[in-house]
This record gives C-alpha cells, sequence and structure tokens, in this order.
C-alpha cells in the first residue's frame, strides 16, 4: 500500500510540475512583455493564457529535421537526458510538512531521502549537463559544440558553487534531509524574525541564487545559448518535439531550483498557522515558489548576458572564496 | 585593492538600480504596442500606397496614355499602352483623341516612391493610403485600369486623397487612419503577355 501512496504522489507531482511549465513560459513573455512595455501574448485564451499550448501544439506538427553526419542515438537520447533530470529532481522536494496527511498517509513530499536528501538534489541536476553536452557532441555543429563546451565549464564552475553554498545549511541544520532542513527553520529568531536561512545565511543564499541561475542556464549566464554568437548554442540542430523537450527541460528545472531554494533558504512549507493546518504549507511553498519564479524572470527582464571570461572569473575568484568564507564563518558559529 | 572593492559594491548595487527600473516599467503599465487589426498605426498625410488612376468631374479618364509614369518607373513595373479615337467626345473615355488602352501596375515590383504620380502630366495617376496589399499569387499583384480607377472611387471622399489629393488645405481634416479595404480579387493578366 505504501508503495500505491508512493506512486500516487509521484504521479501527482510529475502532472503538477510539468503541467505548469506552460504557465511558467507563458507568465515570463508576459512579465518581460510588462517590463519592456509591450502587451505579450493576448490572443489565444483570456490574456493569451493558452498561448504555451497552441505553440506546443504547433511545435509537434513541424518537420523533425535530423542533419546529416550526427551521432543518432546520442542525438536522440539528448533531449531525453535533459529532461529527465529536470523532472526527477522534484521527488525530493517537500511542498507540505510531515503532518499533512492523507487517509493517515503522509503526503507532503513524494520522498524523504534522510541521509542523502540534498545530494541527490545535486547528483540529478548534475546529470543534466549530460543533455546539454551530449546534444552539442552529437549535432555535429561548432555552435553546437561551442555551447556544449562552454555549458560544461559552467555547470562544473557553478555545481561546485552551488554545493559549496548549501554547506552553511547543512551545517546549521545538522541534516541533508530536505524535509528535516525545513523544519529546522520553524525556530523564530529572538521570538520574532522567521527562522528562515535566508536571515542567517544571507552570503550563503546569494551565492546558492546566483549558483542556480547559472546551473539553469538562465540570464545573465545564458552563455550555452547566446544566441546574439552561436546561433542557439547547444540546440542549434534540434528542431520540433525534441526542440520543446529541452525548452521544457529549461523551464522545468526553474521550477525545481526555485522550490530547491523555497526549501533551504525560504523555510519551504513553513508559514503561519502551518501547524494547524498543515494544509497551509503547501499554499506557503506554492507561493514562495512562485515569487521566486518571478523574480528569475524579473531578473532575465533586467540583466544582459555575461562574457565568458567573465562568468569564469567571477566563478573561481569571487564566488569560491565567498562560499568558502561562509563555511568558516557558519561552522564557528555552530562550533562555539 | 580598496579601489576594486568599492568597483565590486557599486557594480553589485548597479544590479538593484536595474531591477529597480525594470520594475518601475512592470508597475507602470505603460504600452506602446499597437493592436493591429484592430488599431491602426496613424498614416503620414501624404503616405504612398497603391495607386489610384482619377476620373474627372464628368466620370471622364484623366489619363491620356502618355506613358512617362511607365518611363520614369525605376522598377519598370507600370505598362501603358496609349490609343487614339476618332469617336465624338461624348463616346470616349477621355476628353481628348488619346487615351489609354492599357494601364497594367505589378504591385509586386513596385517600390511606392511616387515618380509616376510626379510625372503625370493630367494629375491622373496619385497614390492612395491603402497598404494592405498581401496576396497569395504573383497574378493577383497586378492591377490593371479598372482596379485603379476602382482605388480612386474608394479615396475619393476621404479627405485628402480625392481630387485634391494631398493639397495642404485638406490637411486638417486628415485623420490619420485609413479605412481597411478589400484588394482586388480577380486575376488579370500577367504583365509579360502585354509586353509581347
Amino acid at each position: 500500500m505504501e508503495y500505491v501512496v508512493m506512486a500516487a504522489k509521484a504521479v501527482v507531482v510529475f502532472a503538477l510540475v510539468s503541467g505548469s511549465m506552460p504557465f511558467i513560459v507563458w507568465a515570463e513573455r508576459k512579465v518581460m512583455a510588462d517590463a519592456q512595455a509591450r502587451i505579450g501574448p493576448n490572443r489565444v485564451g483570456p490574456f493569451g493564457i493558452l498561448q504555451s499550448f497552441a505553440d506546443a501544439l504547433k511545435l509537434i506538427f513541424k518537420e523533425d529535421v535530423v542533419p546529416t553526419g550526427i551521432d543518432k542515438r546520442i542525438f536522440y537520447l539528448a533531449p531525453i537526458l535533459s529532461i529527465i533530470p529536470a523532472l526527477i529532481t522534484f521527488a525530493v522536494v517537500p511542498y507540505g510538512g510531515p503532518d499533512l496527511k492523507l487517509f493517515g498517509y503522509p503526503v507532503g513530499y513524494v520522498a524523504d531521502l534522510k541521509d542523502v536528501g540534498i545530494l541527490y538534489v545535486f547528483a540529478v541536476t548534475t546529470l543534466g549537463v549530460y543533455g546539454i553536452v551530449l546534444a552539442g557532441w552529437a549535432s555535429n555543429n561548432k555552435y553546437s559544440l561551442m555551447g556544449a563546451l562552454r555549458s560544461s565549464a559552467q555547470m562544473i564552475s557553478y555545481e561546485i558553487l552551488l554545493g559549496l553554498s548549501i554547506m552553511g545549511v547543512v551545517i546549521g541544520s545538522g541534516s541533508l534531509s530536505l524535509v528535516e532542513i525545513v523544519q529546522a527553520q520553524a525556530t523564530p529568531y529572538f521570538g520574532v524574525i522567521p527562522g528562515i536561512w535566508l536571515f542567517a545565511q544571507p552570503l550563503g543564499f546569494l551565492i546558492f541564487l546566483i549558483a542556480s541561475l547559472a546551473e539553469a542556464n538562465r540570464v545573465p549566464f545564458d552563455l550555452p545559448e547566446a544566441e546574439s554568437e552561436l546561433v542557439a548554442g547547444f540546440h542549434t540542430e534540434y528542431s520540433s518535439f525534441k526542440f520543446a523537450m529541452f525548452f521544457m527541460a529549461e523551464y522545468i528545472n526553474l521550477l525545481t531550483l526555485s522550490g530547491v531554494i523555497t526549501t533551504l533558504f525560504l523555510g519551504g512549507w513553513l508559514g503561519p498557522g502551518v501547524d494547524r493546518f498543515p494544509i497551509l504549507g503547501v499554499l506557503y511553498f506554492s507561493v514562495k515558489t512562485v515569487a521566486l519564479v518571478y523574480f528569475f524572470i524579473w531578473l532575465r527582464a533586467t540583466l544582459p548576458r555575461l562574457r565568458y571570461d567573465q562568468l569564469m572569473r567571477f566563478a573561481w575568484k569571487v564566488m569560491l572564496p565567498a562560499a568558502l568564507i561562509n563555511i568558516f564563518i557558519t561552522a564557528y558559529w555552530v562550533a562555539r | 585593492m580598496l579601489k576594486d572593492i568599492k568597483d565590486a559594491v557599486e557594480q553589485s548595487l548597479a544590479i538593484f538600480r536595474g531591477l529597480g527600473v525594470t520594475l518601475r516599467h512592470i508597475l507602470r503599465e505603460r504600452r506602446v504596442t499597437t493592436q493591429y487589426p484592430e488599431q491602426r498605426p496613424p498614416q503620414a498625410f501624404r503616405y504612398r500606397g497603391i495607386h489610384q488612376l482619377r476620373l474627372d468631374e464628368n466620370g471622364k479618364e484623366l489619363c491620356v496614355g502618355c506613358n512617362l509614369c511607365g518611363l520614369v518607373c525605376p522598377a519598370e513595373c507600370i505598362y501603358v499602352e496609349g490609343a487614339e479615337t476618332d469617336n465624338p467626345e461624348e463616346e470616349r473615355v477621355t476628353h481628348y483623341e488619346r487615351f489609354a488602352r492599357v494601364y497594367i501596375l505589378n504591385s509586386a515590383r513596385c517600390l511606392y516612391c511616387g515618380f509616376c504620380v510626379e510625372a503625370c502630366p493630367t494629375d491622373a495617376l496619385a497614390m492612395t493610403p491603402q497598404y494592405e496589399l498581401g496576396e497569395y499569387h504573383r497574378r493577383d499583384c497586378i492591377y490593371d485600369k479598372e482596379d485603379l480607377i476602382k482605388n480612386y472611387l474608394r479615396w475619393k471622399d476621404q479627405a485628402g486623397y480625392g481630387i485634391e489629393w494631398c493639397h495642404p488645405e485638406k490637411l486638417p481634416e486628415w485623420t490619420g487612419h485609413a479605412e481597411p479595404l478589400t484588394p482586388p480579387s480577380h486575376a488579370a493578366p500577367a504583365i509579360g503577355e502585354h509586353r509581347q
């Protein structure tokens, strides 16, 4: 029975995460339009909300162009490899507390990996790089390869920061389980300020935020697909539904990373009244995650793309020392 | 070292300033988009759209088929075949013996420079503000004399686009908006066929 519940939760979460993707795309186009004094999609459905579905439908019916001289197996495998990690990361992100029960079963999260929770997140998001690198490699196109090379260098650099920046949170919480990390944020500082890690770990939060932007290939770190210099980067040669899969992976990654940031730094499902009505936790989690997604879109409307050498220098010379300092300070504070 | 830190702080603050700029735009909700088929952009008083062949007050054609427009046309998109007639004046299409037997204008080749209009000695040829000229077939881009006279009939009551084409006195009446019109849908003979 437990497995049935697990499977049901997985299906629901999978459907919600992938189902929200068209709306994130729509929101991005609308917010970008707002920032640029435009209107954005407004023809398909009310406020153009069905625009993404129209686009998806169009993409499916487009010709699937397969270039010559490619490595076919890898070419087909790459989009799949890029979308699966994006989808399965959400398995460990708790969207409701352990108190959230349905028929006596905890439904606040799909799985609580007690010993490896956060490591699982990193392991899986790192797999996403393979999709990009293999796509670039298999495409038999110099622009794709350049995009893939950049992407791998960028992701390896920022993966380290991603890991180091949450060490403070892990040390402070004393656990790798995402559920326990959220629970560690329940006690308020000085009895009034919410006990979320954002306030105790501002530096860690900032580094994690920037690193996850790079991890999700978002502006200002969208070098792998820098359209002004690399055509479309790693997905230059992809068309039709295979392109749609890369596109989906990108936006689901955005949502997933927002969920992870919410969990680690913004107190996940925690909020006023959540201990009496656990269902409120899902609402709090959603609100925080959506706010973060909005922030990322807002950031995209604001910032230009970094140059490649700036990106690498920033990672290794600024962010890495900052992350290390953050760890030492936290360790001192905990050991004290 | 101290300068580096100062620069870094300043540049970091610049990010937040940038975020403030975009946020201001998001909140202000100013829109510059013109929702095209429903709203139309304002047009200049002397906008050069598709041509018209004007008639005079008696309903006679002004064009005498002199082919000056065809000669001056840089894109060679106008083909005129003038002819003369011995008919009595009431049966003629113009007031003169000369008239344009064939007048073909290829809107796909035309670059809307307006030279033809300037060249016209009888002020028969003029332009209209009509710009929706897309067609599915090249053959539909061929306007013959009838089509161009139809353009005149459509536009003659519109301020500034009637007999007194672009007359400065008409400027105050000009609304800056052209009414959408349906382009000719019939198939006219290709321009090459007349050349032979």
